[in-house]
């Protein structure tokens, strides 16, 4: 994965970003920690594509402050400028919470100018007896943006058919 | 001049090996978010009892 550029994200962001060791993360003025993590995922090579996860350190309950949603969504538009790939993001199933989850994510997602650049899908796939939402974000200009929706859908269907195993 | 079209490496159904996997690593990156707040806690802790103490990783 291409790094992020520290010096963009200091001019775009709201809440200064810093990289701390593999992940990246920001303090808000409501003294929490948030950090971001990119994982590679293999499933779409030759296609590069990254897991999208984000963790709120502090664990304590955040107000509703929209200089957090600016500054991921900052983080996920430096992110596709250097590494115009595939981004998939599952939502956190603690406190049984991911439904709500998935809906903010979605309506913090969409609710960007920067949104219509990127098709964005999301599904409900149950595996192992746990309720997993799972977002994938490719660019809209991306050369085969059919054939990665063509395979996501796929897998998604097979998913629906099987029994849970 | 059209995209070639992409030939996936890995066949359809091997989307469950990589969820399974990536829980299992988010659940290892939480476990170690943790430790990291414990040890950012106690060095606050320790700034705070002594004016002299210098902070690790500030």
């Amino acid at each position: 994965m291409n790094a992020l550029d520290l010096d963009r994200l200091f001019l775009d962001c709201p809440y200064p970003v810093r990289k701390d060791g593999e992940e990246y993360s920001f303090k808000t003025d409501y003294d929490i920690v948030y950090a971001v993590s990119f994982k590679d995922e293999s499933f779409f090579s030759p296609i590069p594509a990254y897991w999208f996860d984000l963790m709120n350190r502090s664990h304590k309950a955040s107000p509703n402050d929209p200089k957090v949603r600016e500054t991921i969504i900052r983080i996920i538009v430096e992110f596709f400028r250097v590494n115009p790939d595939i981004m998939l993001y599952m939502c956190d199933t603690a406190n049984d919470q991911q439904a709500q989850r998935n809906r903010l994510f979605l309506r913090w997602f969409s609710g960007t100018e920067q949104s219509k650049l990127f098709y964005i899908k999301t599904a409900l796939i149950m595996d192992e007896g746990l309720e997993n939402f799972i977002a994938i974000i490719v660019p809209q200009q991306h050369p085969h943006l059919d054939a990665i929706i063509e395979r996501f859908n796929a897998e998604i269907e097979m998913f629906k058919s099987d029994k849970p195993q | 001049m059209a995209t070639p079209t992409v030939v996936f490496d890995k066949p359809l159904g091997a989307f469950r090996d990589s969820i399974r996997a990536y829980r299992e690593h988010k659940k290892q990156w939480q476990a170690k978010m943790e430790v990291k707040l414990m040890e950012m806690e106690e060095e606050i802790q320790k700034a705070k009892a002594d004016p002299f103490y210098k902070v690790q990783n500030p």
